[in-house]
């Protein structure tokens, strides 16, 4: 019994282990010596293969940023596109909306704002979108992208738009902005 | 005496009896006056409405839809407008009818369809499914209800991505299939339409499903094999009277939908289902004048030799028949601007943004304007 309880506790905490707090002190996250950015204080991280930064504040049904760099010959997941550096901002954008829209989950799929941007200096697209859950609840994210020579980098942060989606935004934008290339 | 056998015999010869009892209806149904379980059908039937209309996926078009509506009401005048009709946002080549009477059909099949006529086909197809309560004749009625009520009951609402799924779910028998399209038929007819569209219908998705290599939409996928329908069809109507085709009526209701449906293609990259199809000078006419720039943007996205030159061409044209169309402006501004043509590409881009003041990718324009100088 003791043997099986032990096991079970192992089990329970190797299942929180990824998850850890970011540390005032030690904000910085660098990527695979090609990017850096500067985490926010309050969030949990957690490693995952796909994602290169994964955070969330209050859990990853309420709200998340993900941080995700590929290579241009890597197809996106649902469109199946691949990009290429010479993208212009705006197809970058378009890029971004049409793999959202291919998931024929999202009901009410709505571009409420898509805008030029930078990321670490580079010419970027910030997209802001909404959409709903089957039980009607609106999701929103807020998507940054870009293309260079070494491949495609988006930001993302998505949460329930009614109250967790403008809650976490100041601490997305100034992620964004702390982005630095290597 | 062991009394099971005997029970599961009368069961089963009780619920045989109760099959050949179901009867088609002739006229509005209350669901009050239905028994347990296709009550409970029905009930969950509108749970499923509800949750469709809560989660934005009903096209929201009323005159499109007041218009389906009128085409089910002269296909099924006896109910009075309660076999309802709504166009779904979905791009799969779908329609499929819920055991309370609610139609709905894809906005990607709707924009494949050429004429009222072949639309009528698939509402009276459909509706018949409906009015012969096929649903709670299905042999597997059992096994669809637990699976419906699993979906739509437990969950309180059902998974939209599954909408087709669920469609499939409550999919016909073969039987069941023959005799919609053989009710149907019958009911075009005598609403007067061109009884030579029903079998054109399927012929031209059949084409497009073969070209693009897709696997079959859940519309057919329970259906005869689709090239028997077509023959049947063809056979049906070989001494019908003509009818009417309803062609312009269609082209002017779904103008706004067959653009949409283009966008939509394109947003999900489906370019070669666009180049199909308006490639195809006979069904292109079925598509208002901007379609011009939809297949410039295919070509642009399929990027292959000569694509180019073929973008610039239909841009060019979508400017000609239709000049207040800003999209196609803007692809040759972006064009030019690619080039290095610098002072045609200011030409376009501020066209564009007189066209469209408001346009969401306002910001972008302005940004390009600014690095040419302007």
């Amino acid at each position: 019994m003791k043997r099986t309880f032990g096991l079970l506790l192992i089990l329970l905490l190797s299942a929180c282990a990824p998850w850890s707090a970011i540390d005032p002190d030690s904000r910085n996250i660098a990527v695979k010596q090609d990017y850096t950015l500067e985490a926010p204080v309050g969030w949990v991280k957690r490693n995952y293969d796909i994602y290169d930064v994964f955070l969330s504040r209050d859990g990853p049904l309420l709200n998340f940023i993900a941080v995700r760099r590929e290579a241009h010959d890597q197809e996106l997941k649902r469109s199946k596109r691949k990009t290429s550096a010479d993208l212009l901002p705006h197809e970058i954008a378009e890029l971004v909306i049409a793999e959202q829209k291919a998931n024929e989950q999202l009901g009410a799929f709505t571009v409420l704002s898509n805008r030029p941007a930078r990321i670490g200096g580079k010419p970027a697209a910030r997209v802001h979108t909404r959409w709903k859950t089957e039980r009607g609840l609106p999701i929103e994210r807020l998507t940054y992208a870009m293309v260079d020579q070494k491949g495609r980098l988006a930001l993302i942060y998505e949460a329930p738009g009614l109250v967790y989606f403008p809650k976490g935004l100041a601490d997305f934008e100034t992620l964004v902005k702390s982005v630095a290339f290597q | 005496m062991n009394m099971k056998p005997v029970a599961l015999t009368l069961l089963a010869l009780s619920s045989l009896a109760r099959a050949e009892d179901i009867l088609p209806w002739s006229h509005p149904v209350s669901p009050a006056t239905l028994a347990r379980d296709e009550h409970n059908l029905w009930a969950e039937s509108e749970q499923f409405d509800r949750a469709l209309a809560r989660s934005g996926k009903v096209f929201d078009d009323p005159a499109l839809n007041a218009y389906l509506q009128d085409i089910m009401n002269r296909l099924y005048p006896e109910f009075g407008g309660k076999i309802r009709v709504r166009a779904l946002g979905s791009a799969s080549l779908n329609a499929f009818a819920l055991p309370n009477g609610s139609v709905y059909i894809n906005t990607g099949l709707l924009a494949r369809l050429q004429n009222e006529a072949q639309l009528a086909t698939v509402l009276a197809h459909e509706g018949a499914h409906f009015v012969h309560r096929h649903s709670f004749q299905q042999a597997e009625h059992t096994k669809n209800a637990a699976v419906f009520a699993m979906v739509v009951g437990m969950a309180g609402i059902p998974l939209l991505g599954d909408i087709a799924a669920l469609s499939s779910m409550m999919g016909f028998s073969r039987e069941h299939e023959n005799e919609a399209d053989s009710i149907g038929y019958q009911r075009l007819v005598r609403a007067g339409y061109a009884a030579s569209e029903a079998a054109k219908t399927f012929e031209h998705l059949i084409a497009e499903i073969k070209a693009l290599e897709i696997n079959e939409p859940f519309f057919f996928a329970s259906h005869p094999k689709l090239q028997d329908r077509v023959d049947s069809f063809t056979e049906l109507s070989r001494d019908a009277r003509n009818g009417q085709t309803g062609h312009e009526t269609f082209v002017l209701a779904t103008k706004k939908l067959r653009l949409y449906a283009l966008q939509e293609d394109l947003d999900a990259y489906r370019y070669k289902q666009l180049i199909l199809v308006l490639e195809d000078t006979r069904r292109r006419r079925e598509y208002p004048p901007e379609a011009s720039f939809y297949l410039g943007e295919a070509y642009r996205l399929r990027a292959q030799d000569g694509d180019s030159e073929k973008s610039e061409r239909e841009y060019t044209l979508s400017t000609e028949l239709s000049p207040e169309f800003a999209p196609a402006h803007r692809a040759l501004g972006i064009m030019r601007y690619r080039q290095g043509r610098l002072a045609e590409a200011t030409q376009h881009f501020r066209h564009y943004l007189q066209l469209a003041p408001n346009a969401l990718d306002r910001d972008y324009i302005e940004a390009y304007l600014k690095e040419s100088g302007t």
